[in-house]
């Protein structure tokens, strides 16, 4: 009974992470129509900035969150406006080829940067936690886990109650309806770019409080984000935090009545057949720029 | 004869190539080898993703298929590598004919997530089935008998045959009817469907042939390199690298991927050699440049070469790239008073569709125009072309004597130009409030928009009944009542308005057309408005134009239209 509860509290924890992970891919997605497949790759650079931040100035891991926040915003800004604007309206091979040369353009700048050696951060309370009995609940997952969710709910709440987050909206839903009410279309779409690789760059140094990276982990996380977004529905943020809970209690119930082995594994046969039975998602609805197909 | 000139240079190539071997170096026949290898896959993936439209992004499953199925059966049951070959097809069809039925269902993104996941999936799984696969640890397979020399030929012509193999078959395929029919699910499935063409069994078979020649791909290569591990051979680089293969081709031709597979790969061995440290991230550029600079070459091949046959130039958006006949000065002359809009000469489309030709308009302000004509006659796209949605060919737009037709939609908004346009277009999601409220986006006055909010609803009263229903919920009235609202946001001073009364019950139109007249005769508005209705549209306008075929083909005032017989005849049905 011990082992059920850590494995329902480590899913949840890690479900929330991910999360946060997602939200940035998802944004880009449904308001776009764009799959950003660099986008593990910047949760790594969000991950490397905490990274050096934290061993130059001695800071908490947490408190660079609005580092490698803004520094993936402008960056995310900067891609869209002068990279993925100029072929957004072409099909979806291109952009998905654009992103992917971009993915290897990080790759290759890390390796050179940082070299492919493992890195992890660790503060000094990173080996504490609560007790009960025998579940363990450390202090970075938890600190990782609400500051992920939090994050989650402050963009959804710019995404329905500011201005530009209801410009945000409205393009992803009509976009020449949206540039009719005056809204300049492609600098939404560097502003939401900006903000998915931003939401990439804070789950990357939340990330890296608790798993170790190097340059090539970033893969897995778009594949995660993937998964998340398929079981949520496009551009929910409701829908990512329960993609995520549902990806991290599959992965680790899976790790532990099969094999740690089948833990990816889990997650991409629940991608298929969620696909499969609900293209759209559990909490999915048609929504977003997919309609324009 | 062009056709035949390829055909040529095809056999001779192939002639060369089958020459190879005699006076080239090892180094350059494992080259050419690999190159071969990434040929079949890119051609493989053209059939599904080129040919079909269906980007398989996880293609490689088939790749890795192949590969383990080859290397299980010869390391554990030591049976020769042919009969390997065939059982790697094997499995790959019936792989396929498994998932391709759910799997097929799914399109754009999906499909591509779902190939991905199907690949991952089975990576892991040959990862954990260790007893069978040798895990992570990998296989080791049997090198063939014979000398370096003769082993290095072998595999030359191995992958050569194949490759030429696999051209043949998608010539073939393009020249038979179900080539056709996989273009045509490629344009639109729907229609290919109603055309009764079996869209399922057809993607399921264009798969199923990617599938094979991908796997014989995979089973070659265990043997070739005999070592495999799953991360080598399930690697989604693999299927990248065809897919950036054969979009720089050109989806959807026959010999592209073949050209792409040569020039990516030598471009990425002379990055190997020259710039090892670098060469990820150069083949990452390639990539990038050849997307944004070569894109006419192939990029949406597919919606261009079938949804627009006759597509001469693709008119791009942003900033003054379109062809606009400049030599046209500002006719000062004709410049009247109070003019708020004029046209000249204007030519204007979609994507090197002509719809319009020659339009000479003006609106004085305060001035409400009707824009009367049969369907297609381009009422529709005027307005556009105004509102700035599409770009002229030729001619000028004056607004306010300044020439906008390079200006940016967003920009003629905030300029005071604000179009209704057809079919309501709302932002579905969202709720009526919400659509009012972008309606102001370029006003930054809060005070000012919730003042500006409030008359609307006075305008609209069951708009502020409805002020929190998600817009899906409304009735078509109401949903144009809103999309007027939304337009009368920005407090424009020219308001377009488009097929507003399209499917609407004649009450509601009247009601409709009676808040166009308070509003202008509270804020002296300028409108212009497109009507099927058309007494409704004159009963109201001070003037009219009547299009035909893309032209101006009457105009005048109301009252002298409604007189006209012709349009008694074809409009009203009376008269004679």
């Amino acid at each position: 009974m011990t082992l059920f509860w850590q494995v329902l509290i480590n899913g949840i924890l890690s479900g929330g992470l991910y999360a946060c992970a997602a939200i940035g891919f998802s944004v880009i997605w449904g308001v776009m129509n764009l799959i950003n497949l660099a986008h593990g790759s910047m949760i790594i650079l969000g991950a490397y900035i905490t990274y050096m931040t934290t061993s130059t100035f001695g800071i908490d891991p947490f408190l660079t969150l609005p580092v490698s926040g803004c520094a993936l915003f402008i960056l995310g800004f900067l891609i869209q406006k002068y990279l993925i604007n100029h072929v957004i309206g072409g099909s979806i091979f291109m952009t998905l080829i654009l992103t992917f040369g971009l993915d290897l353009l990080l790759i290759n700048a890390y390796l050179l940067i940082f070299s492919a050696d493992l890195c992890a951060i660790t503060p000094w309370y990173a080996g504490l936690g609560w007790e009960w009995g025998n579940v363990k609940i450390p202090y970075t997952r938890v600190g990782a886990f609400v500051f992920a969710i939090g994050l989650t709910l402050l963009l959804s709440l710019f995404m329905n109650r500011t201005k530009l987050g209801n410009a945000i909206r409205a393009t992803s839903f009509d976009k020449d309806a949206a540039s009719l009410a005056g809204v300049d279309v492609f600098k939404v779409y560097a502003i939401t770019f900006g903000i998915g690789a931003g939401m990439a760059g804070m789950a990357g140094t939340l990330m890296s409080v608790i798993y170790s990276f190097s340059p090539v982990t970033g893969e897995i996380f778009t594949m995660k984000a993937f998964v998340i977004v398929v079981l949520g529905g496009l551009g929910s943020m409701p829908g990512a935090i329960v993609g995520g809970i549902i990806l991290g209690l599959a992965e680790n119930f899976a790790s532990v009545l099969l094999s740690p082995g089948y833990k990816d594994a889990v997650s991409f046969f629940l991608l298929v057949i969620i696909l499969v039975l609900r293209p759209r998602g559990i909490l999915g609805k048609r929504f977003y720029a997919e309609v324009r197909d | 004869m062009r056709e035949k000139s390829i055909f040529l240079l095809c056999v001779a190539s192939g002639i060369f190539l089958s020459c190879c071997p005699f006076f080239l170096s090892a180094y350059w026949l494992r080259i050419l080898t690999n190159i071969y290898m990434f040929a079949i896959v890119a051609e493989a993936l053209n059939i599904i993703a080129g040919y079909t439209g269906y980007p398989a992004f996880g293609n490689v499953v088939f790749f890795g298929l192949g590969a383990y199925s080859t290397g299980v059966l010869m390391v554990k049951y030591h049976i020769p590598f042919p009969l390997t070959l065939l059982a790697g097809i094997g499995v790959c069809l019936l792989f396929t004919l498994l998932f391709g039925l759910p799997v097929l269902r799914l399109k754009g993104h999906y499909f591509a997530i779902a190939t991905l996941g199907l690949n991952e999936a089975t990576k892991a799984i040959t990862d954990n089935l260790t007893g069978l696969t040798g895990g992570g640890m990998g296989l080791s397979i049997p090198l063939p008998g014979g000398n370096v020399a003769s082993n290095t030929r072998f595999f030359y012509f191995l992958f050569l045959g194949t490759m030429a193999l696999v051209v043949l078959v998608t010539y073939f395929l393009s020249r038979i009817r179900f080539g056709y029919a996989c273009r045509s699910i490629r344009a639109d499935e729907d229609v290919a469907k109603s055309m009764g063409i079996n869209t399922t069994r057809i993607k399921t078979l264009a798969w199923m042939i990617s599938a094979g020649f991908t796997g014989i791909a995979g089973s070659a290569y265990a043997y070739w390199m005999s070592y495999i591990e799953p991360s080598a051979v399930f690697n989604m680089t693999i299927s990248i690298k065809a897919f950036v293969m054969f979009l720089l081709g050109g989806s959807g031709t026959i010999v592209g991927p073949i050209a792409g597979a040569f020039f990516v790969e030598l471009a990425s061995i002379f990055a190997w050699s020259h710039l090892l440290n670098y060469h990820v991230g150069t083949l990452g550029l390639i990539v990038i440049l050849i997307v944004l600079f070569m894109p006419r070459g192939f990029v949406p091949f597919v919606r261009q070469k079938l949804s627009l046959p006759a597509r001469t130039k693709d008119v791009k958006r942003g900033k003054g790239s379109w062809p606009v006949r400049q030599d046209i000065k500002t006719p000062s002359g004709l410049l009247q008073q109070g003019e708020i809009l004029s046209l000249h000469c204007l030519a204007s489309g979609y994507n090197g569709l002509q719809v319009l030709w020659d339009i000479d308009l003006s609106l004085k302000k305060g001035e409400w125009l009707a824009i009367l004509g049969p369907n297609h006659a381009g009422k529709s796209t005027l307005l556009k072309t105004i509102a700035g949605l599409i770009q002229p060919f030729r001619g000028q737009v004056l607004y306010q004597g300044t020439p906008i037709h390079a200006w940016p939609v967003h920009r003629r908004v905030t300029a005071g130009i604000s179009l209704a346009p057809e079919g309501r277009r709302l932002f579905a999601g969202m709720t009526v409030r919400e659509n009012l409220m972008m309606g102001a986006f370029t006003r930054d006055a809060p005070a000012e928009t919730r003042i500006r909010l409030q008359s609307v609803f006075s305008l609209f009263p069951v708009l502020k009944e409805r002020e929190d229903q998600i817009v899906g919920t409304l009735s078509g009235g109401e949903r144009q009542m809103c999309a007027i609202g939304r337009a009368l946001m920005c407090q424009p001073n020219l308001l377009l308005v488009d097929e507003m009364s399209l499917g609407l019950a004649p009450v509601v139109i009247d009601a409709l057309l009676e808040a166009l007249v308070t509003i202008r005769k509270e804020e002296g508005m300028t409108l212009m408005v497109v009507e099927q209705d058309v007494y409704a549209a004159l009963v109201y306008a001070d003037r009219g134009y009547i299009l035909r075929e893309g032209r101006i083909v009457k105009s005048g005032n109301s009252n002298y239209l409604l007189q006209d017989p012709s349009i008694q005849k074809d409009y009203l049905g009376y008269g004679t």
